[in-house]
């Protein structure tokens, strides 16, 4: 019995000499190519905006800032009709107030400045449901907005100055966007404990405007 | 007590002390890494809980066990294997269906699988009609190859490819270990291929499973993913694991990492070096339970703990190709680390029945060789 079992015992050790050979394979330079697979569809690396710098006039006093706002946005691109039913299914059940009651042809923004609970709502429903996500925007607020003031445009989730006071003042303004690197789930999700910041954001300068200036029409 | 036996005493009690040693640090590296396998996306305990219940429940059933007569277990033997033909015989009624695989009972708050269950006392009756020595050769081996047929049957019905190949592996480890001539033995593989070719003609699942083992190219995002995924975890490893917060591929992409994804889930967080530290593990323990079957005097005995120690390796080996990519993949747990009562108790059971077999030297009624 003891040959019979002399005989087992080498298969056996055949087969942990090829599990071997395979771990040592797989986590040595045989497994770059699946380790660059994994980095292709797991990884993601992306910009964290900036905070643009508020203007103050001479006294001290607030002219214009920027405040931070959440939009649900829906995107409509190949979604076959069954599913296109169930998500209005799903959007009539949502405690979001002010949705519309049917999900539109195209791509675009559901609802402007989600309140904190309709964020955390927003949030679930974008983690169960792809087609809908919650988007960052920035809002430049002015309360009495001097003529000389100026526009701002949205770009890559910064606010640029295009005209007036904030296109002058734009490279103090502006501030320096930092990156991020967020791992995802299979789903495409971001898995949140990966989230790292490689590069955090420097917030744009405040401006103190000269007398000379507020009355420079 | 003589020299030869005091030794034997000796190097037995250490044996002994290695099984559960080695079963107990494979027990506990079993619950940490299912803890792992959930932490990123789960963000609770569940499974974790229910494992440290179940490990605790394994344990101690294995206690009581080591308390029985070997005698009364192997009178238990025949009523055990002829009530595990029974409730695997009304698993297509009343089974819970689960993964496409109807081989769960409910039972209020939790699930069993009868099918891991009853491997030892599976084992322990095949041993056993192979030792009677008051029926003829043929005899012997038309009741044992009944039994073996019986319960690879069954489990074909709900269907459960991986735990069949343990049972066939597993009966087949006891017609050679009880001392089947090897010409009959050699019909079981002959009879087995035309057996397996005939399954993966019948069932497109398996062809394609086959298929895309040999040419993984053909259909990365479908039929190959599985095999993609064990690779990826693994290489993602390298030598010493990645970062517990970095385990993605054990928490998302792996397909049922806690579980038959687990060695898989085990070398991206610990890398090779936790693979082989694992794999020492086993062979540690697997080499006490071989000691120990070298140890016994009784063939029956020695038959019987050879048989779960085969048994055991093979699942082990099994889970292990299937995770490094080696073989196609076929669900099977990896013994006492992978997550599921079932599968730990059936594993502590068979542990159990080898310790209980080497407890006593010399039962009275048992033939010697």
């Amino acid at each position: 019995m003891s040959r019979r079992r002399n005989i087992f015992l080498l298969f056996c050790a055949a087969l942990v000499l090829v599990i071997f050979f395979k771990l040592l394979y797989l986590a040595g330079p045989g497994g770059s190519a699946y380790r660059a697979e994994a980095l292709k569809i797991s990884h993601k690396t992306g910009e964290l905006a900036a905070i643009r710098g508020r203007i103050f006039d001479s006294n001290g006093e607030l002219i214009v800032w920027s405040e931070r706002s959440y939009d649900l946005f829906f995107n409509a691109r190949k979604l076959p009709l069954d599913r296109r039913k169930m998500l209005n299914k799903v959007l009539r059940s949502t405690l979001i107030a002010g949705l519309p009651l049917q999900l539109p042809q195209h791509s675009g923004v559901l609802k402007y400045n989600l309140t904190a609970d309709e964020l955390a709502t927003a949030d679930e429903l974008s983690s169960l449901y792809p087609e809908f996500s919650v988007e960052l925007r920035w809002e430049r607020i002015s309360l009495h907005p001097p003529p000389q003031l100026g526009e701002v445009r949205q770009q890559d989730g910064m606010e640029h100055g295009i005209s007036g006071w904030e296109q002058k003042y734009e490279s103090k303004l502006c501030g320096q966007p930092g990156t991020f690197s967020v791992m995802l789930d299979r789903r495409g999700r971001w898995i949140n404990p990966t989230f790292r910041i490689i590069k955090p954001p420097v917030s744009g300068q405040d401006i103190y405007l000269n007398p000379m200036e507020l009355n420079k029409k | 007590m003589t020299p030869d036996r005091s030794n034997r005493f000796y190097r037995s009690s250490l044996s002994k002390l290695g099984v559960v040693a080695a079963a107990g640090m494979l027990t506990l590296w079993g619950i940490l890494a299912i803890y792992r396998t959930q932490m990123l996306m789960e963000g609770s305990p569940y499974f974790l809980l229910r494992q440290v219940i179940w490990a605790a429940a394994a344990w101690g059933i294995f206690g009581l066990f080591l308390q029985i007569k070997f005698k009364t277990l192997c009178r238990m033997a025949f009523f055990a294997a002829a009530s595990g033909i029974v409730l695997l015989a009304a698993l297509p009624l009343f089974g819970l269906r689960i993964n496409g695989m109807r081989g769960w009972y409910e039972l209020g708050f939790f699930t069993l699988q009868p099918s891991e269950i009853f491997k030892a006392f599976y084992l322990l009756y095949l041993v056993q009609v192979l030792h009677m020595r008051n029926l003829p050769a043929w005899g012997r081996l038309f009741a044992a190859s009944g039994g073996i047929g019986c319960f690879v049957l069954l489990l074909l019905m709900q269907p459960d490819f991986g735990t069949m190949i343990v049972y066939l592996a597993g009966g087949f480890a006891a017609l050679y270990f009880s001392g089947v001539k090897m010409r009959i033995l050699w019909l079981f593989p002959a009879a087995a291929i035309p057996a397996a070719v005939t399954a993966v003609a019948l069932h497109s699942y398996m062809r394609s499973r086959i298929l895309h083992f040999l040419q993984p190219e053909l259909d990365p995002t479908g039929g190959s993913w599985h095999l993609r995924q064990f690779a990826i975890a693994i290489a993602r490893g390298e030598f010493s694991g990645v970062k517990d917060s970095m385990a993605v591929w054990s928490n998302s992409f792996l397909p049922l990492a806690h579980n038959d994804s687990i060695f898989a889930a085990l070398c991206e967080m610990q890398g090779l070096a936790g693979g082989i530290l694992i794999l020492l593990l086993y062979i540690w323990l697997f080499y006490n339970l071989t000691q120990l079957a070298q140890l016994q005097i009784s063939p029956l005995r020695r038959s019987l703990i050879d048989s779960i120690n085969a048994m055991l390796i093979i699942q082990t080996l099994l889970h292990i190709l299937v995770n490094t990519g080696s073989i196609p993949p076929t669900g099977i747990t990896l013994p006492l680390i992978s997550y599921g009562g079932s599968s730990l108790l059936g594993t502590m059971l068979l542990l159990g029945t080898a310790m209980n077999a080497a407890q006593t030297q010399e039962p009275i009624g048992e033939n010697r060789q």
